[in-house]
């Protein structure tokens, strides 16, 4: 919550300005810095923050079974495509609001969801306290493009694949998830939650992705009906359900400072 | 609750606000004038129709070219139409060698007796010198005549009380050793040039005519000639960054534009990032005044920055000035002049138009980049500087690409004089102009190589870049002046402005308000500015009063306003097909100032100067917004797209200076005042108040003058500017935004020499610590912008350096006329530029130089422009874009630049005749 | 030194200021009173559904105004009342009007939705039952209405699709979706609202009513679609009216996919059932001054 917004505590936010100001160079030391500048006819001080990069890294879930209504389902292989990725310091990122970022990853990682931790690059980014990200998964559709493309080596947003099981009976999956934008010029996620009181070049972003809850809504009981082998493809309700939800459970961003 | 303004609260404001503040003063401390000496002299024939009994007595003023012959005569004392006539007649076949101020030839007016002895009468005795004029050689005189008045040099005493406002300078020619006016009453000779602070001093003075010195005619048959300059004396300086850049500083390096010559001045620093078609964009004194947001510009005191203009708050357009025209510069640093108005933020500078060299000129330029320009001006003998006309064409291939233009000025000046003390000045331009843009490219593009320095980027929306002006001016001005010392002035001015201008600094980022399907189609602002309007200016100083010997005192009361139709409309253009896919900007403003000021000078004695008054300025507007409360088609109509507001504003304050002269060539000043910059004017909602900008200027500094044997010059002064909301180029929007509440501080030196009569050396250092006191606004993007306390302005070059030399020699004797040398140079040093994200821009170094030999009609000449051919950045921004030229665009603020020129060379022939 | 002349000045600056009036209003989205029209545009319903409201309840509280120049000024409107916004008065309701208000533009501007609860109390024009029906059911938003078709069916999304002819479908939905709006801005740009020296400012938070109907979250600019045959196909039991406990049941993936271009990205709760849509939805409600956008949304 934006503590601003409480009238109770804004006294205390009253004083986030103060707080930076105390973490530059006492006025003595600029001053005599400053007069040094000046004799040397150099300018003095500095037009704020520079830019600077901090790492990114993607933590999955882990490899165990979990519950899908009456099946355990299994993921052999989760592997994700994420990216671009931009961080913008309103609310509601989205490219109306978010003209120019706090920081972005402009490359596309396929990253195992599996695994524990992922290192994923870098993060370019300038001073300031980010509130929402927008990004896509690996498929973008920019403004000067005609129609959506995988920019991802994977070809699609992720592919997973796995078992699932109920009382004996064992179904195989493999899914070609495609989460594509739906507007020209807009990242599929948008107004995604990601707030961090500042970042620097200490920081470094973790995006948790959970592939688990993106198969919850996977409807097993009607994908048996049809067969225990299935390749789950753009169009079919499988792949409508795992797309929603990766689309509205977007990857969580976790900052941790130095 | 906010505490409410009580009554008590504002008497303490209004006493705090009380706060006086010293002003330098500039004077430069001219060389002395010589007379003009007759060399062909023609004696009157009496008219025997009119004859009298008594001796009639004749006085003309006679105005003597640089040429040495007759101008403009008129009758300063009449002995009625027949007697007048023939002395006219007689004088205007007079031939002299021209009057000279420091070695150079100027036109000069001098005061010429006829006196006409009854016929047959005894010649008269000598009348006795009168008692007021102080004992000074009169230099010997040629044998007297009955009927021919032979003029002689004798210095004539300066009353006082006389109101004349034209330097006054009697100087004997063949008395060398005349002493430099000074300042006290008692000094017995004024000086053509420095401003006696004893005489009122009317800000814009033009040719006036010598009032009647009191002095009297020597012996009957002797003439007393009285030799003043002819035309303007600088005004009194406010402050001391008030500098008058005079022709010998204009012109020592070469130019190519007016705009080019306010790099003379200390601290300013001019460049062309859009083309030759758009204006320049200037930043003095820790200011990036862009197109004229901080700098009130004038030409013969009309104002030329637009309101409201689309492209940028007081875009002012300086390519009809040509720079031939140009006689001097006033470049007033800091708001301490209850006449600067609107835009006086940074400070004003004001053109003054007049050419010294009469006669005609032809002169074709030519060089790199295809550029070619020829120019015609005539000048007619005779007549008054202020009276010309020129006309020039330009075209130029650029350098680099899609830089190419084509212009066209024409411009013209008249000046004359009328019966009892009034004067006037007619003035009419025209230019139009249109040139291709390279726009900006964006520095990881260059250093990748992907796209070269000079070029732009091969997009067809970087292709379509361009930009026209079109521009017609007139302007009167009338000045009286009577006889009590009092000066009254009408001046109107109206001018119809128009710009047109289609510029891609993002790439392809913006998406249609109209149609937000359409997205991704070139982001080519398309901007239009058409601005018809007009102004006047009304005032009248009073006579000096001067109730005690120590102290006088003079009152001006003025009025100036304008009020200009503003027709404006930004569209986003796809290229190249000039499709129309969105509509940003459609809007009428009629904008309306009116202005109204005091200015009071006080002097106690010869030592302490106060100037200083208020003005309060009026604002209004009435914005028809055609696309105001614009519903967007996802969104159910509920009403009719358009709003119409208005909103006005009050902006006053007092402009104080305070000068104190020690000693003879020493003057400390120190000056404080609140100056204004309009807002613009669709960014006002109904009856908001506080549509303006407010400014706080505070200077003190020294003005030393020594009187050596050279004329030298050297200025130093502090300053501090605060302004309660500063704007910024916001790129995205191809307009000014704001950016919060900032302060300036910063010191500046300035020295003017002539250490040989052929060398004229001009250098300044100004050095400025410029930055944001408060957070920038929070947006809607940004509610929560990052700031560190005393972050530096970005874009604002710390230090400007400037040196300025000029030689001109007369080398060899060829026949009658000798073969003169001219050289000429420019430096200018900028340091980094901070940029924003704690970055900064190179340093940059740039020498222009310039040769010409001339022989009599005929001079040729050569131009260097960047002669260290360094590859440099005209302008530098930082800004999010996106041209295609990474497969993933970036949302991250990127360093761009607009090129500036590179190695250019011109060459010159001028006809004159 | 500098300092000194810095504070004299800006004390000179302070004397300027100058004071106006505030009047703070609720405003409903003229989609409220009047509903949708169906059709092509892209303002209107596109799968061939009207939509009328026959009552529309909203709890709004907690106006705040600050300035982010001077952190001691705010003008508050504390407390909750309900509005029936399809009863207020022409112009809107005035929820407080304050006087003496420094002449500035106040850019921190920030109202509530939020739960009914016993200190909500009745704004003028709503009826005393209203109230009760908020207060008791903790709501912060309530509404009723129907949406029409003439050749409107009720489908399903089995294989083969049976539909069902459904000319009209009522709603009667309540909502515990508290959420709060804060960094308001107008449609013209800037945030927040200028007081006019000597005049008056009328701040308008506005309601808006037809979220439920968008392809989208909107952050920011409403580039988004209308349709309305998912409240359709949701009446599981063909009786007409589509309820919230029917909507619990319907899993969004479903009603919601992406061929007709739903992209429910960005809510500020998980949205598993079409509930949580409708929820999702009536978390962004909170508007200003017409079509501006409050983007910071916080649930409460």
């Amino acid at each position: 919550m934006r503590e601003r917004s409480q009238p109770g505590l804004r006294d205390s936010d009253r004083g986030r300005f103060k707080l930076r100001e105390r973490s530059q160079p006492g006025p003595r030391d600029s001053k005599r810095r400053c007069l040094l500048a000046a004799v040397l006819l150099l300018a003095c001080g500095s037009s704020g923050g520079e830019p600077f990069s901090y790492p990114l890294a993607a933590v999955g879930a882990g490899a165990g079974p979990f519950p899908v209504g009456d099946w355990q389902v299994t993921l052999t292989r989760a592997e994700v495509a994420i990216g671009p990725i931009y961080l913008c310091a309103t609310a509601a990122a989205s490219p109306d609001l978010c003209d120019v970022a706090l920081g972005e990853f402009t490359e596309v990682a396929v990253v195992d969801a599996l695994a524990p931790v992922a290192e994923i690059g870098e993060l370019h980014a300038r001073p300031g306290e980010p509130r929402s990200a927008m990004l896509d998964y690996g498929i973008s559709w920019f403004t000067t493009q005609s129609r959506p493309e995988a920019l991802a080596t994977l070809g699609h947003s992720a592919r997973l694949t796995g078992t699932a099981v109920r009382d004996g009976a064992s179904l195989s999956f493999d899914a070609l998830v495609d989460v594509v934008p739906p507007l020209r010029g807009s990242p599929a996620l948008v107004g995604v939650r990601a707030h961090s009181e500042f970042q620097d070049e200490g920081s470094r972003l973790e995006l948790r992705l959970d592939p688990r809850a993106w198969l919850t809504g996977v409807d097993f009981d009607a994908l048996a009906a049809s067969g225990l082998v299935h390749s789950i493809n753009p169009g079919d309700p499988a792949h409508a359900a795992i797309a929603f939800a990766m689309t509205t459970q977007p990857p969580s961003f976790r900052w941790t400072h130095d | 609750m906010p505490p409410a303004l009580t009554p008590a609260r504002r008497v303490r404001c209004g006493a705090a606000l009380l706060l006086a503040a010293l002003t330098a003063r500039s004077a430069a401390a001219a060389p002395a004038v010589q007379a003009p000496r007759p060399v062909q002299q023609v004696e009157a024939a009496y008219p025997l129709a009119a004859a009298s009994s008594s001796p009639q007595r004749v006085e003309l003023l006679v105005t003597v070219g640089v040429d040495g012959g007759v101008g403009e005569v008129t009758v300063a004392s009449s002995a009625g139409p027949a007697f007048d006539a023939a002395a006219i007649a007689a004088v205007r076949q007079w031939r002299f060698t021209p009057a000279t101020q420091g070695g150079a030839p100027v036109a000069a007016r001098i005061r010429v007796p006829f006196v006409f002895p009854p016929p047959l009468a005894e010649p008269a005795p000598p009348a006795p010198v009168p008692s007021d004029i102080p004992a000074s050689p009169v230099p010997a005189a040629s044998s007297p005549a009955p009927t021919r008045p032979v003029p002689s040099a004798s210095p004539s005493a300066p009353v006082p009380a006389a109101s004349s406002p034209a330097p006054v300078a009697p100087a004997p020619s063949d008395s060398p050793t005349q002493p430099v006016p000074s300042a006290s009453t008692s000094a017995p000779v004024p000086t053509a040039s420095a401003p006696a602070p004893v005489a009122p001093v009317p800000s814009d003075s033009s040719t006036q005519p010598v009032p009647s010195a009191g002095s009297a005619p020597s012996p009957g048959d002797e003439g007393v000639i009285e030799v003043s300059t002819h035309g303007r004396r600088p005004p009194p300086p406010r402050a001391a960054s008030d500098f008058v850049l005079g022709p010998e500083v204009l012109n020592a390096a070469p130019k190519q534009s007016s705009g080019d010559m306010l790099t003379r001045a200390p601290g300013v620093y001019v460049s062309r990032p859009e083309g030759d078609a758009v204006a320049h964009e200037i930043y003095l004194r820790g200011f990036n005044a862009a197109h004229g947001q901080d700098i009130e510009f004038t030409v013969g005191g009309a104002p030329i920055n637009q309101i409201s203009h689309l492209h940028g708050q007081g875009y002012a357009d300086l390519n009809f000035i040509l720079p031939e025209v140009v006689r001097s510069i006033r470049v007033t640093e800091g708001v301490y002049d209850p006449h600067q108005g609107d835009f006086a933020v940074a400070g004003s500078i004001d053109f003054d138009l007049g050419v010294a060299q009469r006669g005609f000129l032809l002169r074709s330029t030519g060089g790199s980049f295809g550029t070619f320009r020829q120019l015609a001006m005539w000048a007619p003998r005779g007549q008054s500087e202020e009276t010309f006309a020129a006309a020039a064409i330009r075209r130029s291939s650029g350098f680099g690409m899609n830089r190419g233009a084509l212009s066209g000025t024409g411009l013209g000046q008249f000046a004359f004089t009328g019966p009892g003390g009034l004067a006037g000045k007619l003035m009419v331009a025209a230019h139009a102009a249109r040139a291709g843009m390279a726009g900006v490219l964006r520095n990881d593009d260059v250093e990748a190589g992907r796209v070269g320095f000079y070029d732009r980027y091969p997009d067809p929306g970087a292709g379509a870049q361009s930009a026209s002006a079109a521009r017609g001016q007139l302007g009167l001005e009338l000045t009286h002046r009577s006889e009590t010392g009092g000066r009254t002035l009408f001046a109107a001015h109206a001018a119809l402005v128009d710009f047109h201008s289609r510029e891609n600094f993002t790439g392809y980022l913006q998406r249609s308000m109209v149609m937000p399907a359409w997205v991704g189609r070139g982001d080519l602002i398309e901007q239009q500015n058409r601005d018809l309007g007009g102004g006047f200016r009304l005032s009248h100083r009073t006579g000096w009063w001067r109730p005690a010997r120590w102290f006088a005192a003079t009152l001006e009361l003025g009025s100036s306003a304008r009020i200009h139709r503003v027709r404006q409309a930004q569209n986003l253009l796809q290229a190249p097909s000039n499709e129309t896919w969105d509509h940003r900007v459609d809007a009428e403003i009629l904008a309306t100032d009116v202005g109204l000021f005091a200015d009071l000078e006080l002097r106690f004695g010869k030592y302490v100067q106060l100037r200083g008054g208020a003005r309060a300025d009026v604002l209004h507007y009435d914005i028809d917004d055609h696309l105001g409360n614009f519903i967007a088609p996802y969104q159910v109509a509920s009403h009719l797209v358009g709003y119409r507001r208005t909103a006005t504003g009050v902006a006053a304050g007092p402009r104080v200076a305070l000068e104190v002269t020690p000693l003879p060539w020493l003057k400390t000043f120190v000056a404080y005042g609140q100056g204004y910059r309009s807002p613009q004017a669709r960014q006002l909602e109904e009856g908001e108040r506080a549509p303006f900008t407010k400014v706080h200027s505070v200077e003190g500094g020294v003005r030393l003058a020594p009187r050596w044997r050279r004329p030298v010059e050297l200025t130093a002064a502090g300053y501090g500017t605060f302004l309660a909301q500063d704007l910024a180029f916001d790129p995205e929007e191809g307009r000014l935004e704001k950016i919060g509440p900032t302060r300036r501080s910063g010191v500046v030196a300035a020295l003017q020499t002539r250490p040989w009569p052929w060398l004229q050396v001009s250098t300044s250092v100004t050095y400025v610590h410029a930055i944001l006191t408060a957070p920038p606004p929070a947006t809607v993007e940004d509610p929560n912008p990052a700031y560190v306390a005393g972050q530096l302005l970005p874009y604002v070059p710390p230090v400007v350096v400037r040196l300025d030399l000029g030689v001109s020699k007369d080398l060899v004797q060829l026949g009658a006329h000798p073969l003169a040398m001219r050289l000429g140079g420019g430096f200018n040093y900028l340091s980094a530029r901070p940029l924003p994200y704690g970055q900064s821009s190179d340093p940059l170094y740039l020498l222009d130089a310039s040769a010409s030999l001339r022989w009599s009609w005929i001079e040729l000449g050569v131009e260097a422009y960047n002669l260290l051919a360094r590859r440099y950045a005209a302008s530098v921004y930082s800004f999010v874009s996106d041209w295609g030229t990474t497969p993933v665009p970036s949302r991250l603020p990127a360093r761009h630049f607009a090129a500036g020129p590179p190695l250019s060379v011109l060459g010159t022939l001028t006809l004159s005749f | 030194m500098r300092s000194t002349i810095a504070t004299l000045l800006i004390l000179l600056a302070a004397c300027e200021t100058s004071i106006g009036s505030v009047q703070v209003f609720i405003e409903a989205e003229d989609t409220i009173p009047e509903g949708l029209q169906a059709g092509s545009g892209e303002e209107q319903v596109v799968d061939g559904w009207s939509v009328r409201y026959d009552k529309f309840l909203v709890v709004v509280g907690d106006f705040t105004a600050e300035r982010s120049d001077n952190g001691n000024d705010i003008l508050t409107v504390p407390g909750a009342r309900v509005v029936d916004l399809l009863h207020l008065q022409a112009g809107g309701l005035v929820l407080a009007e304050f006087s003496e208000v420094a002449a500035v533009r106040w850019d921190e501007v920030a109202y509530s939705l939020p739960d009914a609860d016993a200190d909500t109390k009745a704004a003028e024009g709503t009826a005393a039952a209203d109230h009760d029906l908020m207060v008791k059911a903790g709501y912060s938003v309530y509404f009723e209405g129907e949406i029409s078709k003439p050749d409107g069916e009720s489908c399903d999304h089995g294989e083969p699709v049976t539909c069902t002819p459904a000319p009209t479908i009522r709603f009667r939905w309540g909502l515990a979706a508290g959420t709060r709006f804060s960094d308001c801005a107008p449609p013209s740009g800037g945030l927040g609202f200028a007081v006019p020296s000597g005049g008056t400012a009328q701040v308008k938070p506005t309601v808006h009513g037809d979220h439920w109907f968008f392809t989208t979250l909107t952050q920011g600019a409403e580039i988004t679609q209308r349709r309305a045959q998912w409240i359709a196909d949701a009446d599981l039991d063909r009786d007409g009216e589509t309820t919230l406990a029917e909507l619990k049941q319907v899993p969004a993936a479903v009603a919601f996919p992406a061929e007709l271009g739903y992209n429910l990205s960005g809510a500020i709760i998980p949205i598993v059932t079409a509930h949580d849509y409708v929820e999702a939805q009536a978390r962004t409600l909170g508007d200003f001054q017409g079509e501006g956008e409050c983007p910071t949304r916080d649930p409460l």
